[in-house]
């Protein structure tokens, strides 16, 4: 299983990476919007999950979220990492066409319940 | 029937009159009612008629030439004394009309029917007649028409005459209240006249055009601006206002047009250049077809206030700044003087100690009683300088009132033995246990004033009674009398004790010492606290003095620190810094240590300790503030943000201004020592934090039964218990943490506030990962004003050097 990891914070990411690494997946991480937007466009990629910031320099999360939605002919799930826990921003990424929400800080497994459940759908 | 009385007569006519019938119009209704009846009646004459005292005049008729006759040339005059229809059938037949000069003539009339007209009051007021050139008689059914339209008649007179009297009323009415609107249009305009008046008379007064140019001006406006009326009718409203603010005046301008109302303070520039300033509102004057007519301006000339509040500032600017520098001049001369003394008492103690030879024991015994008046003396001068600086601050805090009193008297109770005087208190019960205020300063008063009692009195007694007085907005009164059978005070002398430097007599000073500050002080300090003071006094008998301050009754105060026994035993040596510039403190604190095995390692300026810091390990440091090269402070924000280092820091200031205590705890000290102090407070301190800190080391890793600044639950989780992956992500923490704490700081520099916001949100992330608190950080995000900010970021070094003790041990 392939995920995609967009985070800016490099001891978020590194964690992240590292925990999800522990749990046999795949892991390509980004520290911002436009690379990890240029690396959904290229035919090699086969990402089957994207995590990403809402707020990461360059291209937003938003832009991420976007793009990945905008791919042709594949349906890859996206869980948004928001900051907020402020609902508005929430039901924003919904609107978005974003699957899932977790509101950091988080603990690692609530993550990893997220993930599988996306997965199994 | 006959004639009527005189006066049935005038009623009569009256009655007549007040239908207002008599040569009135004709009127249709009448016009069509004749037509009927002669019609009906089948005769070419038909006549409404009305008559009073000597005519007859024609409402309405048909076949009948005069529209008048006199009344005795009249038939009707006979049908005018009966009520029902006078009938003449051949006229020349009839005795009453057959010389008529109507019936008596060619054509004259020989047939003639009437009935009179009848007002409701019974009086008859005219009559409905028809007649003929030919002898004739009405059937009955003809008769009971002109009945029946006789009627009619009179019900169209009594129409006419209500609906007269309503238009009559109704005009009296409207005339009425259209006087009475005029009357107070009159009065307003009158009133609008004289303000219009008074205004022009005391303040300027402009007319604009709606696009801003003159129209016309008063002599205030012209002697404030200093144009001439004629310069001022070409000028626009522009040419009054400084270059500077025309483009602003084009927008105020505009507003104006649009009909907003403007009122506020404004420079305009004079004629010969001068600024001036008024105080102006603005008035869009609209006609009342909603257009702006012109712009009125009333102001008044202000610039001498502007002047005056500017002369103001800058006094009020100089004064805090002299303010300022006596405050730091205090601090200084604190500094200066508290030292040696305080290093005077200081080996004089250790010698007492050491000597065991009586004679040099008594000597030494006078050093240190010298010593201590002198530093007596030395507090009072500070206090009242600080008083007099209006910098002494008073702490409010819980305390036990019983306790306050007690500590006093523990004090004098060996001078009150001495002298052998009885010194005793008393406190009545409703006094609350615990108040709310400085019990400090009210110490430092009893102590004053029980000193003085004691001083001035040779035998007898000495008492203090306190007592509850009333509660004023939930602040309890509460009394103090300090009463003694004392040498007492000449009644002249009595305002002149609390004087400063002043002493009843010149001789006391000489026979009982002192600086005569102490009742001055006290005094101070009780009006400080919204307290009086009084005094009463007898000579030979004894004084009273009594003082009442106003406190919020208090509550328990929080338990005192623990006793230390128990972590003396725990913890009974280490290593200590000392950061002390003076030799001679140096010494003193260095043989005070060294008594209690201490290692005492000495720097004499922040520089040397910063060295000293670097090679060695300490359980703590005191570090004196005012030191060359690198002041105490600065060499402690070293210590926390370079070292990073958790290490207690007490502070040695001679500055006991309050400011300076918060400063120091805002540095990153954890506690402050204020020159000169006592060993055992010395210790105390020293024991308190070296025993705090070695249980924080202890209990450090412990991070869930610790209620610390971090938890490592959740890097647990994602490291699946790598320690080395752990210790790696608690680096990367530091490092980046530390570089986005200078980041903020420079971005606070730089003014770039928005910065800051978006480098706290970056940091959220961080914080998550290690279980940090976040509200610094989200009151970060959010913060858009400056001071707001400085405090947020204070708050944050705080945060991260709490985290950064726990993650580096």
């Amino acid at each position: 299983m392939n995920i995609l990891l967009v985070e800016d914070d490099e001891m978020l990411q590194k964690s992240l990476v590292f925990y999800l690494q522990s749990n046999r997946f795949k892991v390509k991480a980004f520290d911002n919007g436009s690379d990890a937007i240029a690396y959904t466009e290229t035919p090699e990629n086969n990402i089957d999950l994207v995590i990403t910031d809402l707020n990461l320099p360059f291209a937003g999360g938003r832009q991420v979220l976007q793009a990945v939605k905008a791919l042709p002919g594949r349906e890859i799930p996206v869980i948004v990492l928001t900051s907020s826990g402020v609902e508005a921003t929430e039901l924003e990424v919904f609107d978005l066409g974003a699957d899932e929400f977790v509101t950091k800080p988080f603990s690692p497994p609530v993550l990893l319940k997220r993930i599988n459940k996306l997965m199994e759908n | 029937m006959n004639n009527f009385t005189p006066s049935q007569e005038i009623e009569r006519i009256q009655t007549l009159l007040s239908y207002g019938i008599l040569d009135s119009k004709p009127e249709q209704e009448f016009d069509d009612l004749v037509h009927l009846i002669s019609a009906i009646c089948e005769v070419p004459v038909a006549i409404i008629s009305m008559l009073d005292e000597n005519r007859q005049w024609y409402k309405a008729k048909v076949g009948m030439e005069f529209s008048d006759l006199p009344k005795n040339e009249t038939i009707c005059q006979y049908t005018l004394l009966q009520n029902e229809i006078l009938e003449i059938t051949d006229a020349l037949h009839d005795e009453r009309v057959k010389d008529n000069p109507h019936v008596n003539t060619e054509n004259g009339i020989r047939f003639y029917a009437g009935i009179s007209l009848q007002a409701p009051n019974g009086y008859n007021i005219g009559t409905l007649c028809v007649a003929d050139t030919k002898p004739r008689q009405l059937s009955s059914s003809q008769k009971k028409s002109l009945k029946l339209l006789s009627k009619q008649v009179m019900a169209l007179l009594e129409a006419r005459k209500r609906n007269r009297r309503l238009s009559e009323e109704l005009e009296l009415i409207l005339n009425n209240k259209i006087k009475e609107a005029e009357e107070k249009l009159f009065l307003k305009e009158n009133e609008y006249q004289h303000l219009l008046d008074s205004i022009k008379r005391s303040n300027s007064v402009v007319e604009f055009s709606p696009e801003g140019h003159v129209l016309s001006t008063n002599t205030i406006f012209r002697s404030f601006i200093g144009y001439s009326e004629e310069e001022l009718v070409k000028m626009h409203h522009s040419d009054f206002v400084d270059p500077k603010d025309k483009a602003k005046n084009v927008k105020f301008w505009q507003a104006l047009e649009n009909g907003y109302f403007k009122a506020g303070r404004f420079k305009r520039i004079r004629k010969n250049g001068d600024e001036v300033w008024m105080q102006a509102t603005y008035n869009p004057v609209r006609s009342p077809d909603g257009k702006i007519d012109k712009v009125l301006q009333i102001s008044q000339d202000i610039t001498l206030e502007i002047a005056a509040e500017k002369a103001m500032q800058v006094a009020k600017e100089a004064a805090e700044s002299l303010n300022h520098q006596k405050d730091s001049f205090i601090a200084n001369v604190s500094h200066e003087i508290r030292t040696p003394i305080h290093a005077v008492l200081g080996f004089t103690e250790l010698l007492l100690e050491q000597e065991r030879d009586h004679q040099k024991i008594s000597y030494l015994k006078s050093v240190k009683t010298a010593g201590d008046n002198l530093m007596f003396i030395i507090n009072d001068i500070l206090d009242l300088s600080k008083i007099e600086a209006g910098i002494i601050q008073m702490h409010a805090a819980n305390f036990r009132l019983k306790q306050v009193v007690e500590n006093v008297f523990s004090i004098l109770h060996l001078n009150a033995k001495q002298k052998q005087l009885k010194l005793t208190y008393s406190i009545s019960s409703d006094v609350p246990e615990y108040l709310l205020g400085d019990s400090n300063r009210l110490s430092q008063i009893l102590l004053n004033l029980l000193g003085n009692a004691l001083k001035f009195t040779h035998k007898g007694k000495v008492e203090l009674g306190i007592e509850f007085v009333e509660v004023q907005a939930e602040q309890h009164l509460i009394k103090f009398t300090v009463t003694d059978t004392g040498i007492g005070i000449e009644e002249d002398k009595l305002e002149k004790i609390f004087q400063r430097f002043s002493q009843a007599d010149e001789s006391i000073s000489r026979t009982f010492g002192g600086t005569g500050l102490g009742l001055n002080i006290s005094r101070q300090l009780v009006e400080r606290q919204n307290g009086t003071m009084e005094v009463e006094s007898k000579i030979g008998e004894g004084t009273k003095f009594t003082f009442s301050i106003p406190y919020p009754a208090g509550t328990k105060p929080e338990d005192q620190e623990p006793a230390l026994e128990e972590e003396k035993v725990i913890f009974t040596t280490g290593r200590i810094l000392l950061c002390e510039d003076n030799e001679l403190n140096q010494r003193l604190i260095e043989a005070i240590l060294k008594e209690k095995k201490f290692t005492v390692d000495i720097a004499g300026n922040g520089v040397a300790g910063i060295e000293l810091f670097r090679k060695n390990e300490y359980d703590l440091v005191l570090m004196d503030l005012q030191m060359p090269q690198q002041d105490g402070r600065e060499t402690t924000r070293i210590i926390r943000h370079e070292f990073h280092s958790p290490v207690p820091v007490v502070a040695l200031t001679a500055n006991f201004l309050n400011i300076e205590r918060e400063k120091c705890l805002q540095e990153g000290m954890n506690d402050y020592l204020s020159k000169p102090f006592k060993r055992e407070e010395l210790f105390e301190m020293i024991y308190r934090w070296i025993n705090k800190y070695r249980q924080e080391k202890l209990s450090v890793r412990r991070f869930n039964g610790y209620k610390a600044a971090v938890s490592l639950k959740h890097l647990e989780e994602m490291s699946d218990g790598n320690m080395e992956f752990q210790q790696e992500m608690i680096n990367l923490f530091l490092e980046n943490s530390e570089k986005s704490m200078q980041q903020m700081q420079l971005y606070f520099e730089q003014q770039e506030l928005r910065k800051i916001n978006s480098e706290a949100h970056h940091l959220k992330s961080s914080f998550g990962i290690i279980g940090a608190d976040l509200d610094v950080l989200q009151q970060l995000e959010e913060v858009s004003d400056p001071v707001e900010t400085k405090k947020h970021l204070q708050a944050l070094e705080k945060q991260l050097s709490e985290i950064f003790t726990i993650l580096k041990n």
